[in-house]
């Protein structure tokens, strides 16, 4: 009851956020110097073809007007019409958008399933050789372009050794017959995990280095509380007062840091797309820019920050998975 | 009487000694005097704080000798020298921007050989795809990531700083709409924000640096509220407030002051990750238009030349990783000097 009743807040609280999202990329796409107009059909239109983009984009009404029916589309899931594509922004969007979430999801549970064990090995043996390799090893991740990981691992993985593939995505879902090369879905799994390897290890390194620092200080906070002395005391092993005591304890700001990477994980998507020639969103934007198509633009930006809340709002529903004394304000 | 009393005066004696004129028994564990002794035990700080230095050396003799001399260049005075842009580099070295002659173009680093020929000491890195010398194209970048990285920061430790202390001081429906209004810019990932802010107002890098500024605001704003709203309620506001004091005298005298060590630190960090960011949009191609040398934008033509020359990608990658490195290191020195917990 409390859960359903916090989710449900948590969300209605994400609605002014994402309004505000969608206001300051509407107002961002109309402080644009110059006429649409002008970039969609290039020097010197003829005044019939003016008004008839002027008409079909809306462009005649006031500012506000457009603005009210800008956010009453997008609540129908409509997002405008691309420019450049000429077909709905939302159709591109959902053309794109896996891609994306394939990518962010699979390097995050690289990040998470190497950051953990090894913020929590780093702690354990503080000032030891595995905990100086662990805290070089994250610092460099935490301080290297993502792009140019995925760069030394083209070169080395791709150009030199030959080992795995580094362009043209194959996504797990695609249809064997489709696929150059495979025959059954399993064919097609495993080329897709190939292919996916580098990706997610050129985009996870940057989140798998901030989760390790975050964990190992956490970890080494804990460690010196109280209570974990007490259990020290009465000669709880090492290895159930690390497990039971102190790991869970220390979780509450990882998953606070986890969720706030993502910030930092579309931003490392969209360059790891371009290095991986990954037909993503990230791409997406960064053509639509260079073609200034701005319903496009918008429709990313928005799409991306809806990404961002998304998973912002799982994390936090996530503490109660983590830590049962969180309370729901049920008792408040 | 006496006997109880003798075990006991020596320790009052020695504590009296300590709190009186024996200064440096007592140690003040605030302040910047404090700060800098700690830094400066710290071996891994020093190092931040040395490759920041020697970084922040060469972009400084870069921007001078770029600016400086393209100025000079207007006065025929100077013309009979041949004072252009790079003045410096291009006497004794050669342009960073423009194609040499007679320099061979994929040069390998001293020490390995190509199809091109031996790495020679002339260009101790090699040379790139038109024959410009890396090392030098390597310090003339260091320009824009040092500037933008920089004055991005600025741009978003004053505005995040102002933010988060007019909200925390005021509280109430002032708090409430700052910080939501923070929320929002922080819904949009840090990339796509820039990416959003160059696609309206172009790829100048004013606009770049104000954008990655404002991208950072939330950040800092969160920070330096959530100390101000601990320092709001303390005796000396409330005697400032009784004295007479303006809020805006309050704000910027007293509270911005006593919250700006962890804002600091953010704020050391935040150039790392601005860096990074700058080099991610060079890399993309929206950041400085070449010619002009930046790192991230030499790391996006050396993909095409990656098999044959894989050093061409590494240099600027190792610039970008050890720049970012001392910041961070750095940062965390300060931290660790600045938090009494580690000071023990």
């Amino acid at each position: 009851m409390g859960l359903v009743r916090y989710t449900t807040s948590r969300v209605l609280q994400a609605i002014p956020v994402l309004l505000g999202v969608v206001t300051i990329t509407f107002v961002l796409a109309n402080a644009i110097p110059g006429d649409p107009v002008q970039i969609m059909l290039g020097p010197s239109p003829s005044q019939t073809q003016i008004e008839a983009i002027r008409a079909r984009y809306g462009l005649n009404e006031p500012l506000w007007v457009r603005y009210v029916n800008y956010v009453a589309a997008l609540l129908t899931g409509d997002l405008g019409q691309s420019i450049y594509y000429d077909v709905p922004v939302t159709q591109k969007i959902l053309e794109r958008l896996p891609a994306t979430l394939l990518l962010m999801l699979s390097s995050y549970t690289f990040a998470i399933l190497t950051a953990i064990p090894l913020g929590v090995i780093s702690a354990k043996r503080r000032n030891k050789l595995t905990d100086h390799v662990s805290r070089i090893v994250s610092l460099i991740g935490v301080s290297t372009p993502s792009f140019w990981i995925g760069l030394m691992m083209i070169l080395i993985f791709a150009f030199h050794t030959n080992l795995l593939p580094s362009t043209n995505l194959v996504m797990p879902w695609a249809d064997p017959a489709g696929i150059r090369g495979a025959e059954t879905r399993l064919d097609v799994l495993v080329m897709a995990g190939q292919h996916l390897l580098l990706p997610m290890v050129s985009l996870g390194t940057l989140q798998m280095a901030a989760i390790t620092r975050i964990e190992r200080s956490e970890m080494l906070d804990v460690l010196t509380e109280e209570y974990v002395k007490l259990a020290r005391a009465y000669g709880v092993a090492e290895q159930t007062i690390l497990r039971k005591h102190a790991f869970r304890n220390a979780q509450l700001p990882v998953i606070t840091i986890i969720g706030l990477q993502l910030s930092s994980a579309i931003g490392g998507a969209v360059l790891t797309e371009v290095v991986f020639e990954i037909n993503g969103m990230g791409r997406l934007i960064v053509d639509s820019i260079a073609r200034q198509d701005y319903p496009l633009i918008m429709g990313t930006t928005i799409v991306f920050a809806f990404v961002f809340v998304v998973g912002v709002i799982v994390t936090d529903l996530s503490y109660a998975y983590v830590d049962p004394r969180v309370s729901y304000g049920e008792a408040e | 009487m006496a006997t109880i009393d003798e075990p006991d005066s020596p320790t009052t004696q020695d504590a009296i000694d300590e709190m009186g004129d024996g200064e440096p028994a007592i140690e003040a564990r605030v302040g910047w005097r404090y700060t800098l002794a700690q830094i400066r035990k710290d071996p891994t700080a020093m190092t931040g704080l040395f490759v920041i230095a020697v970084v922040g050396v060469l972009a400084a003799f870069a921007t001078i000798d770029s600016i400086l001399f393209e100025y000079l260049a207007q006065y025929q005075v100077f013309a009979q020298f041949g004072v252009e842009k790079y003045w410096i580099a291009k006497t004794v070295w050669m342009s960073p921007v423009s194609e040499p002659v007679g320099t061979p173009r994929l040069l390998p680093p001293v020490g390995f050989e190509n199809q091109f020929g031996a790495g020679t000491w002339a260009h101790p890195l090699g040379t790139d795809d038109r024959g410009r010398d890396i090392l030098l194209r390597i310090i003339y970048g260091s320009r824009i990531a040092v500037t933008v990285g920089l004055s991005a920061t600025v741009v978003g430790f004053v505005s995040g700083t102002v933010v988060g202390a007019v909200s925390g001081y005021y509280g109430d429906w002032v708090d409430d709409a700052l910080m939501r209004a923070a929320e929002t810019l922080f819904a949009i990932p840090f990339l796509v924000l820039v990416l959003a802010f160059i696609a309206v107002f172009g790829r100048s890098l004013t606009f770049i640096v104000f954008g990655v500024g404002i991208a950072s605001i939330p950040t800092f704003a969160r920070l330096i509220r959530s100390r101000v709203v601990s320092i709001r309620e303390e005796d000396y506001i409330e005697a400032a407030r009784a004295a007479g004091v303006t809020d805006r005298n309050i704000i910027f005298r007293h509270v911005i002051p006593n919250s700006f060590t962890p804002v600091l630190v953010q704020a050391t960090l935040q150039v790392g990750t601005a860096i990074l960011i700058v080099a991610g949009l060079s890399f993309l191609g929206f950041g400085v238009q070449p010619p002009t040398p930046s790192w991230g934008q030499m790391l996006a033509v050396s993909r095409n030349y990656m098999i044959p020359n894989p050093w061409f990608s590494i240099w600027p990658g190792m610039a970008i990783l050890i720049t970012v490195v001392g910041f961070n290191i750095f940062g965390d020195g300060l931290r660790d000097a600045l938090d009494p917990r580690f000071n023990n």
